[in-house]
């Protein structure tokens, strides 16, 4: 079986995000892999484990800068990566989950999976729509936030997680797209012999021209206009002071209202 | 300009109560661009649930009823079906478990601009939303032509309304049961276990923050002092450290207590959603950016390790 699992390298701001009009200024970020997808890399390779005969390969697009962490995901157990980039995408301050699908499904057409994994979101973008737009691309089935996956056969068993506590137990049939929710399953830490197998596995890059005799058709049907800081219409009170005269005053609010003895 | 399309969301017979917020942003658009407001219900119930989504700034409600649970399939088809008969130039969808499930899919196979998980809609020659990026700390102004697809966040636009009289318009649905790949099974309620937090009128919640499964005797301390009872974030669930019915959020419980404190949790979209009734919010965390002081009350910028103890004392 071969698995492809689409992965995202994500920036955590440690300071306010800074910007001007068109991009985000990246001096102040640390990379890593999106949290989402860490649950689908883990997924994808305990499917490989009970499946004889299996890879799994990842695929990002994302500038070199990427590597690193495409690596981790190497060095945790897939057994090939594709980092896609061209120099059309350095423009982009994002990419939208149709452009990604585009993208994607070109490599799916290489590639040739049997199922595709990938996280729900990512917190960088937060559009929770690429894995469906995928799987509208490629003309696969899919099941978006899945907790529980069992492969049977023809079809797969997903359990589903919706609103307020309420689960969706589906069977869906496959070739699917599965985005893939945090807490399905244990994420493996890269063992110190992966992470050196990880330097001599194969990390293959690919352009537009790679993927496409047009790559105009890589145009993003979206507009960016602009960024914005939130404007917060908090009506907070900090309540100052040393630790022993916060914790007062938290008490005090509360027993005001009854509570603790209050 | 052609109407705007706004898909109603229900499940085994109930109306999502954000709908009317989602009825609300299109009815919203729809005179922005000077248009009408048309709704489209699909599936089992959309006959019965014809009058409830008949509120003042409709003009057409579209019944599609058809025996077939929902699924995606059947949501695609149908609005596909819709879309070749009304020619809308807005389709608009909560972003949820449902709307997130089949929009992207739709605007692949209709070919339209997807916007989603919109917080703001407006217009200016093209369709323009506003997306929170970063967890809430930067937000995109994206844009596209007409006809679109949007997927709005549920919570964001109010939800009340005042009847309509729109006029009912039913389509006969010709879905074939061989096109639909995705069954449903079953649904499955998490069991409410020995605490139930919806329950509660003093919730202290933790989250990530707490660092570690052993650190948490610390937060079952504080909660015994004072008497509250404990709820948590989802990473919390996520790592197994507490059962799901501990759960505060979107996809967990729900819950209005009058006070909801909030220990070393961020603070993600899906938990705000969660703890909005709550009548008091009072947080600490040592991120002084954290989006959960945007919604409380009061908040406390420090460590939860040094300031626990002291308000375990100021109980005892």
């Amino acid at each position: 079986m071969r698995i492809l699992v689409a992965i995202t390298e994500v920036a955590t701001p440690d300071d306010t995000i800074e910007f001007s009009d068109k991009s985000i200024l990246e001096s102040n970020f640390t990379y890593g892999l999106n949290e989402w997808d860490e649950y689908a890399i883990e997924e994808a390779i305990q499917i490989s484990e009970s499946n004889p005969d299996s890879d799994v390969i990842s695929v990002t697009i994302a500038p070199p800068r990427a590597e690193k962490t495409i690596r981790m995901a190497l060095a945790k157990g897939v057994t090939k990566a594709i980092r896609v980039w061209d120099p059309q995408l350095e423009s982009l301050p994002f990419l939208d989950p149709q452009l990604k699908a585009k993208i994607i499904a070109k490599v799916v057409s290489i590639v040739s999976p049997d199922i595709i994994l990938t996280g729900v979101q990512s917190s960088n973008d937060c559009w929770g729509s690429t894995g469906v737009a995928l799987a509208a691309e490629i003309g696969f089935n899919w099941a978006t936030l899945v907790t529980d996956l069992e492969l049977s056969g023809e079809v797969a068993h997903v359990r589903r997680e919706l609103e307020n506590g309420i689960d969706e137990l589906a069977e869906v049939t496959l070739p699917a797209v599965f985005t893939i929710q945090t807490g399905i399953n244990e994420p493996r830490y890269a063992s110190l012999r992966g992470i050196k197998q990880a330097q001599q596995k194969e990390l293959e890059v690919l352009s537009f021209s790679d993927l496409s005799s047009d790559p105009a058709e890589f145009q993003s049907k979206i507009n960016f206009i602009e960024f914005s800081l939130p404007v917060s219409n908090s009506k907070i009170q900090f309540l100052e002071g040393n630790s022993n005269e916060q914790a007062e005053q938290i008490a005090t609010i509360i027993k005001d209202f009854g509570f603790g003895g209050g | 300009m052609s109407p705007i399309l706004i898909i109603a969301e229900h499940r085994q017979g109930v109306l999502n109560t954000d709908t009317f917020g989602l009825l609300n942003a299109g009815i919203e658009f729809a005179t922005t661009l000077n248009t009408e407001a048309h709704v489209a219900l699909i599936g089992q119930y959309a006959n019965n649930l014809a009058q409830d989504v008949n509120i003042a700034g409709i003009h057409k409600i579209h019944t599609l009823p058809t025996s077939l649970p929902y699924t995606h399939n059947v949501y695609s088809q149908a609005i596909s079906f819709l879309f070749s008969k009304i020619k809308p130039s807005l389709i608009l969808s909560l972003h949820t478990s449902t709307g997130a499930d089949y929009s992207p899919a739709l605007a692949s196979t209709l070919d339209l601009p997807l916007l989603s998980d919109a917080i703001e809609i407006n217009y200016t020659n093209q369709v323009e939303i506003l997306h929170e990026m970063y967890s809430s700390k930067l937000h995109a102004k994206i844009a596209s032509s007409l006809p679109a697809i949007i997927t709005i966040r549920p919570g964001v636009w109010p939800n009340d309304t005042t009847p309509g009289n729109a006029s009912i318009e039913p389509f006969d649905l010709d879905i074939t049961e061989e096109s639909i790949n995705f069954k449903i099974k079953d649904y499955e309620e998490t069991p409410i276990g020995d605490v139930d937090i919806s329950a509660s009128d003093l919730l202290l919640s933790v989250g990530r923050g707490i660092g570690e499964e052993t650190n948490l005797e610390l937060i079952f301390s504080t909660a015994e002092a004072m008497g509250a009872t404990v709820s948590s974030s989802r990473p919390i669930v996520d790592a197994g450290w507490l059962p799901k019915d501990r759960q505060v959020g979107q996809s967990g419980t729900k819950v209005s207590p009058t006070i909801y404190l909030a220990i070393g949790i961020s603070g993600a979209v899906q938990h705000i959603a969660g703890i909005k009734n709550s009548k008091v919010i009072i947080s600490i965390n040592k991120d002084p950016k954290a989006p959960i002081f945007d919604v409380s009350d009061y908040g406390v910028v420090g460590d939860l390790f040094e300031i626990l103890p002291l308000l375990i004392e100021e109980f005892s």
